[in-house]
């Protein structure tokens, strides 16, 4: 039998779910890939980075080797 | 907590709340789980004796654990044997050693027939290992006599020389104890999920059948019953 | 200013959880390099119950996973929800109780596993009792890590908490499910489960113990500590967000691929393979973001010896990544299965990714928590490259070993017979069994130059702030 053929009147009710599930599953992967990185959301999302760098720039020239001021 | 008017994809509502971050995140890593661990307790084909009911031994009335022979299908471990797997667990066999032959020409060859899911039904945990730094011993049972198996356990390197295996002589020193043999064969035969059935007749047993047993002879018996539970028919397919 | 910040947070039991991390770094490797030249030279197991390497194994994974690895994770995961939520951590009282908790389970392995007292299922040796012990200790540091989250001063959570979120969350599940048995008396108990449905929830367990806990844990180590210690924000937030989700949804899929071939039935073992090949791309995706918050920062990589560890151990991190899933394939698992590939493939992430980068955060942490220079730059150096030659030499070891074995295993000669015996194959193996006990032993020694420079650096920086405080008192 053609590999590429599908004998759909033999599918059964777990053959179905498991088919709609991962059909469902690739869509939802594809809508979050597009929400993350539509460039609408850029400079929300981006913004989130620099949250460690916020709250203790006190600490950052005191101690660390890395000598240079922060960024 | 942080204001809720926060506009933005829907990861702001996760990244800004605690709670849905922790239910989101339950819920996703409890689907891979479910999906590939339920479905081995209820489809038949998981274990082969649902379609090949020879597999199982079908003990009967006032039969004894030692009236079965070899061949006779997958049966509860006797006392002595219950207790040289306790051995086998207790010195971590199971990290050089699995019991699990692969469907493969080799393995045929080297070690016997595939290994069936129904010939470990009753081992509570399963010993198939994960490693051969030893060969697999899935069907060890009866290719060596007692004496060799003692002469190995001892002390490996005066049988097999390119053995890297540990000698164990305290096995023959530490005898075998009924009563403790009792409580180990209560707990299998209470188990929840493919209980040891054992017989009343069984449990009166365990003080004969351990009298006078070193650990050394438990864990002998133990390798010389691997895989010699189940009689195949080469025409058939198992699995 | 950093008197301040010592009220502010809790660094004091942050303090003890790093030296922990660093003592059980050394002791668990010296327990590997010992049953790793018992398999060498089988003389060295001294015809002693105790030592001999089925009770030291399980003494040696139990060690590096759970003492280094959990002391690490809970040192680095307090300190970053703590400077990321500009918040104290929730409760001191309950921040000891898992420090004080989490070391008297490591002291009870440390007692049982060499007795021989094992619940047999590897990597969850552990018997009942510390079963028991280990899920309170779990979840009274999780509660401390979600509510320090939910008592947060900054709106965003940010990305390296989701991570040690998700490895809380999951090694709760893992551990309570795969747990389950029936005691007989105080040290011995049988699991629940029997046969391949033990077999699916042991790999389930054992795999997502490498994926949430060496993986997940580790990667919010390296979202926090690579930014940093680079002094660069994450390259794309973006692609955290993305490669998140896909890693914690993905991951748990893959347990079966542990059982390829086996009795397990077929198709748990397709799907295995199929979203292990899948899980390259989420796991890339973290290794690639965690290089590029390099780019613009590359020339540090001269002179920060402590970067030097991070960046490379996102290196093992993408190579072993990529390692896993090739081998979680059918055809390629019919040969490393049961070999010493696998090893191999284990400790290029145990000890590329997952040691490397909590060195790195290590040193990082014990210049910030005490306020002060590493006593040497040099044997941070000195410990990087016997760290990466270590690593190097151990996986070529295995890698050699591990072919070999399998295509000894399956050689047919010209009659149709088997070409080798089993015996033949453990003596191929001997010299390669030497030459990973001296990866290991490079490995290790690295290991007691950090030791010994973190305690330098520690009673430097105490001296030094009694001389200075008492400068002050007398001023």
């Amino acid at each position: 039998m053609d590999i590429l053929q599908t004998d759909w009147a033999a599918m059964t009710l777990n053959d179905w779910a498991g088919l709609i599930i991962t059909v469902g599953v690739f869509f939802l992967m594809i809508w979050a890939y597009v929400t993350t990185f539509h460039p609408k959301n850029k400079e929300k999302l981006e913004s989130r980075s620099t949250i460690i760098f916020d709250e203790d720039n006190d600490m950052d020239d005191l101690s660390s080797n890395k000598g240079d001021s922060k960024k | 907590m942080s204001d809720k008017n926060q506009t933005g994809p829907i990861q702001y509502k996760f990244e800004t709340n605690v709670v849905a971050m922790f239910l989101i995140t339950l819920g996703l890593v409890s689907v891979g789980g479910i999906v590939e661990i339920v479905p081995l307790f209820y489809l038949d084909e998981t274990m082969e004796h649902n379609q090949h009911k020879e597999i199982l031994w079908d003990r009967q009335e006032g039969q004894t654990l030692n009236d079965w022979q070899a061949g006779d299908g997958v049966r509860p471990y006797t006392p002595l044997e219950l207790m040289g797997r306790k051995v086998y667990l207790r010195e971590g066999c199971y990290l050089c050693h699995s019991q699990m032959i692969r469907p493969f020409r080799d393995e045929k060859e080297r070690y016997g027939h595939y290994s069936l899911a129904s010939e470990s039904i009753y081992d509570h945990p399963f010993q198939w290992g994960s490693k051969r730094t030893g060969p697999d011993l899935a069907r060890v049972g009866g290719k060596y006599s007692d004496d060799w198996h003692r002469l190995h356990l001892e002390a490996p390197r005066s049988v097999v020389p390119e053995s890297v295996m540990p000698n164990y002589p305290w096995l023959a020193k530490a005898p075998v104890d009924a009563e403790n043999t009792m409580k180990h064969m209560e707990v299998m035969r209470n188990m929840a999920i493919n209980p040891a059935p054992y017989t009343d007749a069984d449990m009166a047993s365990v003080a004969a059948e351990v009298e006078g047993k070193t650990e050394l002879d438990a864990l002998v018996d133990y390798l010389q019953v691997l895989g010699t539970m189940v009689k195949f028919d080469e025409s058939k397919d198992y699995r | 200013m950093q008197a301040s910040l010592d009220q502010k947070y809790n660094f004091e039991i942050i303090k003890w959880f790093t030296v922990s991390a660093v003592i059980y770094l050394v002791v668990g490797t010296a327990v590997g390099v010992l049953i790793a030249s018992q398999l060498a030279w089988p003389v060295l197991n001294f015809d002693i119950a105790e030592l001999t390497f089925g009770r030291l194994r399980p003494l040696h994974t139990n060690a590096v996973i759970f003492a280094f690895g959990g002391m690490s994770l809970m040192a680095t995961s307090y300190y970053s929800v703590q400077r990321t939520c500009g918040v104290r951590i929730w409760s001191d009282k309950l921040a000891w109780f898992v420090f004080w908790g989490w070391t008297a389970i490591i002291v009870s392995a440390v007692i049982t596993l060499p007795l021989g007292i094992t619940q047999s299922k590897e990597y969850a040796e552990l018997e009942w009792p510390i079963d028991i012990a280990i899920a309170v200790v779990w979840v009274a540091y999780t509660l401390n890590f979600v509510m320090t989250l939910a008592t947060r001063k900054t709106k965003h959570i940010y990305v390296s908490n989701w991570f040690f979120l998700s490895m809380m969350v999951m090694i709760t599940l893992l551990h309570v499910v795969n747990s389950l048995a029936v005691p007989v008396d105080m040290f011995n108990s049988y699991s629940v489960f029997s046969g391949v449905q033990d077999a699916m929830i042991q790999w389930w367990w054992g795999h997502n113990a490498v994926g949430f806990y060496l993986t997940a844990g580790f990667l919010g180590i390296m979202y926090y500590f690579v930014p940093k210690q680079a002094g660069r924000p994450v390259f794309s937030y973006r692609l955290s967000v993305i490669h998140f989700w896909a890693l914690t949804f993905g991951y748990v899929w893959l347990g079966a691929h542990h059982l390829q071939y086996t009795a397990l039935p077929d198709w748990t073992g397709s799907v295995g393979a199929a979203i292990s090949l899948a899980m390259i791309i989420p796991s890339w995706g973290g290794a690639i973001n965690g290089m590029m918050t390099l780019s613009g920062a590359w020339d540090k990589l001269r002179t920060d010896y402590v970067l030097r560890f991070l960046i490379v151990s996102l290196a093992f991190y993408a190579m072993s990544t990529f390692e896993g899933p090739v081998m979680s394939a059918k055809t390629v698992n019919a040969l490393s299965h049961y070999t010493d590939w696998t090893i191999g493939h284990v400790h290029s992430g145990a000890l590329g990714w997952v040691a490397m980068v909590a060195a790195g955060a290590i040193y990082h942490l014990v210049m910030k928590l005490w306020n002060t220079k590493m006593y040497s730059e040099s044997l941070i150096n000195a410990h990087f490259w016997l760290a990466t030659i270590g690593t190097v030499v151990y996986i070529i070891a295995m890698w050699v070993s591990g072919i070999m074995q399998g295509l000894m295993w399956r050689d047919y000669d010209q009659f149709g017979t088997l070409t080798y015996t089993f015996a033949e194959s453990v003596a191929a193996m001997h010299p390669y069994y030497a030459m990973r006990a001296v990866g290991g032993l490079i490995y290790w020694t690295g290991g007691v130059l950090m030791l010994y420079n973190v305690i330098m650096t520690i009673r430097m920086a105490t001296s030094e702030k009694s001389v200075s405080s008492a400068a002050t008192a007398t001023a």
